[in-house]
């Protein structure tokens, strides 16, 4: 048994006596019994009380071998989960950012990389605010906020596990808008070893352009190739009569990109059954994050904030990550980065059967690269 | 056929034959209806002895078919369901308290509380052969309680509850429950901020308030009637909601399951209680 089960225990066996004596007293004094033993009782509860919430704030941080370790960033009115797993002796941390907005960190932690990426590094799922499990009554959810988020998360990491860990940034789709946007802010490429890129959206207007023109692209082919017609042609037929301009039309763009991936034969379909993450998880929270998240249309100012020419000012290594298949955001995105990016150090790789997730698509194939690139640099 | 209108609770008022149907050849049917007044009930023993104080009635019933009398009288005792009249007439809902395991999948919890009667009303359903006794009862309670969630919080809770709950005599209850109260959750796991220069703060006690609202609805056996048992058991699903959460509303389903006893003198109600029949005629032959 070890710490973290023997506290819960603790914390709810507390938990309960404390409800025990609550309700005693109650009675207690309800009934106007003489009751020796009021006083007693009023102690123990006070005790249990501080016990009690004193093992729900226990800290755990591994310092060496494996970790899994589970605490929170509190930060402008947001309590955002975030969970170490894998080997801290590595002192190579990645950093997922996830996608959505609303999305959540440890959809990432597969059981290909609990076994396999995890025994190499240390893997870092925090869930952003307005995101998965995070907590709190509201607060700023302006992309600014999500910026400073990633910034004392990198610090509240280096002052935990120690100064001389390096990370690496792993921004997948709406997380691939938030991690060029931090790292293009003065200064805080000195806290980040590399950036890897999958499937990202750094620029919400040319994706939204790129997606209606794979749609089209790819829906003439299978047409002809008379495949899924029904689907196609109602796609075919919207994109045709529409653009991608304005905030209706991306929406059915983006409803039809995820669509679309799931009607080409060549995209291994992937298999996201994981119980204990599942039971781990409030899954009320996270539902109601993503509509907190769409109703508040936290990606509605990346519009206005094209990271396209901010990429020159990027000079860290950088890995970019595509499924062929990504509708959601096309690989025409990867292209713009290959060209504006100051860094010379730019590896891209495309998966033959991979959509929006190749880490999902093909995991084996996606991690495998992550882990060589990561241990080289 | 046979018709004895007989009033359960305070005195017969009518007792009276009638031989009908069309024909001779039709075979005989005996009912008996109970038609009760307003006033307050009586027992089942002192029903009988007013039975058998009528002596008008008792006389005239003599007089008319003398034959049949024991036979009346044995069709009384058969059909009317002494032993509910009698557990009915003495029985008030009380105060009780309360203890469940409150319980979402795999998060465990528990609620604890105190539960008042107010109102009851009891409803007795003549039917041609029995009655059927339901208590319409409106109960307020206090609960206190917490669940643990792994990774994501700890949270107690204070609750207010309003309930109505439709007791069967048999013991058997439905009970819908709507509540509001107060909560406030603490982080399962170490919470920290970070300044503008850096520096890292450890936040004590990280949680947060919220708005509760409740909503349950559940079965129950209360074995008080029955088994003279101050007891009850019950199982409810629950659902709360925690708000504002990021400007919304948190839902949480989970299960309680329970007992709830009521002893003895505690907290003694006097709920109000009213009284209610409703009647079936029987249908034509």
């Amino acid at each position: 048994m070890n710490i973290i089960t023997l506290t819960d225990s603790f914390l709810i066996i507390s938990l309960i006596a404390i409800c025990c004596c609550i309700v005693a007293s109650a009675c207690v004094w309800v009934s106007k019994f003489s009751f020796q033993g009021q006083n007693t009782i009023i102690a123990i509860t006070s005790v249990l009380l501080a016990l009690g919430l004193l093992s729900c704030q226990q800290e755990d941080f591994t310092s060496s071998g494996r970790a899994d370790d589970h605490f929170f960033l509190q930060n402008a009115g947001q309590s955002m989960p975030v969970r170490v797993a894998g080997n801290v002796d590595a002192r190579k941390f990645i950093v997922i950012i996830h996608g959505g907005p609303g999305g959540e960190g440890i959809v990432y932690q597969d059981d290909y990389v609990r076994e396999y990426v995890e025994d190499k590094f240390a893997m870092v799922y925090w869930d952003q605010r307005f995101a998965g499990n995070t907590q709190g009554h509201g607060g700023n959810s302006d992309i600014s906020a999500f910026r400073e988020d990633i910034k004392k998360l990198l610090q509240l990491l280096k002052s935990k596990y120690g100064t001389d860990i390096k990370f690496y940034l792993l921004g997948h789709s709406w997380g691939g808008f938030l991690a060029p946007y931090f790292l293009s802010e003065a200064g805080n490429q000195q806290l980040v070893n590399g950036w890897i890129q999958v499937g990202g959206a750094h620029n919400y207007r040319m994706n939204d352009s790129l997606t209606r023109e794979m749609l089209l692209h790819y829906g003439r082919i299978e047409l002809q190739a008379q495949n899924n017609v029904t689907d196609w042609e109602e796609i075919v037929d919207w994109c045709t009569a529409n653009g991608f301009e304005g905030s209706e039309n991306a929406g059915t763009l983006n409803g039809f990109a995820h669509r679309a991936e799931t009607l080409i034969a060549e995209v291994q379909q992937p298999d996201y059954e994981d119980w204990e993450v599942f039971l781990n998880r409030s899954f009320f929270a996270t539902l109601v994050n993503e509509m907190a998240s769409a109703i508040r249309e936290i990606d509605a100012p990346t519009y206005e904030t094209p990271i396209s020419d901010r990429l020159p000012g990027i000079t860290l290594p950088t890995l970019l990550l595509w499924g062929k298949y990504d509708f959601v955001c096309p690989p025409g995105l990867s292209e713009d980065i290959e060209r504006r990016i100051g860094s010379r150090n730019v590896r891209k790789v495309v998966f033959p059967r991979s959509g929006h997730s190749p880490m999902a698509n093909e995991p084996k194939a996606f991690w495998d690269v992550v882990v060589d690139w990561v241990q080289r640099h | 056929m046979l018709i004895i209108i007989w009033n359960s609770r305070i005195e017969i008022t009518s007792l009276g034959l009638l031989r009908g149907g069309q024909g001779g050849g039709e075979k005989s049917h005996f009912y008996a209806m109970m038609i009760p007044s307003q006033q307050a009930p009586i027992s089942a023993k002192k029903t009988i002895a007013i039975i058998k104080t009528q002596t008008m009635h008792i006389k005239a019933f003599n007089t008319l078919l003398p034959a049949f009398s024991g036979l009346i009288l044995f069709l009384l005792l058969a059909l009317a369901p002494w032993e509910a009249l009698a557990q009915r007439d003495d029985y008030l809902p009380s105060t009780s308290v309360r203890a469940a395991y409150l319980g979402a999948l795999v998060h465990p919890g528990i609620m604890l509380g105190i539960e008042r009667p107010y109102r009851v009303r009891q409803v007795d359903k003549f039917r041609p052969r029995r009655i059927r006794t339901v208590y319409q009862e409106r109960y307020v309670s206090f609960n206190l309680g917490m669940y643990h969630h792994q990774t994501f919080h700890t949270n107690f809770m204070a609750l207010m509850e309003w309930s109505a709950r439709r007791q069967y005599a048999g013991g058997f209850y439905l009970q819908t429950s709507l509540g509001a109260g107060l909560s406030r959750t603490f982080l399962h796991g170490a919470a920290y901020e970070v300044d503008g220069s850096g520096e890292v703060f450890k936040s004590p006690l990280a949680g947060d308030f919220y708005a509760l609202a409740s909503m349950g609805f559940g079965i129950g056996y209360q074995l008080r009637l029955g088994h003279e048992q101050p007891v009850s058991v019950f199982a409810r699903p629950r659902l709360l909601f925690m708000a504002p959460y990021n400007g919304l509303a948190l839902p949480r389903m989970s299960m309680e399951l329970g007992i709830s006893w009521s002893p003895k003198g505690f907290w003694s109600a006097q709920p109000e209680k009213e009284y209610k029949t409703k009647i079936r005629k029987p249908a034509k032959q």
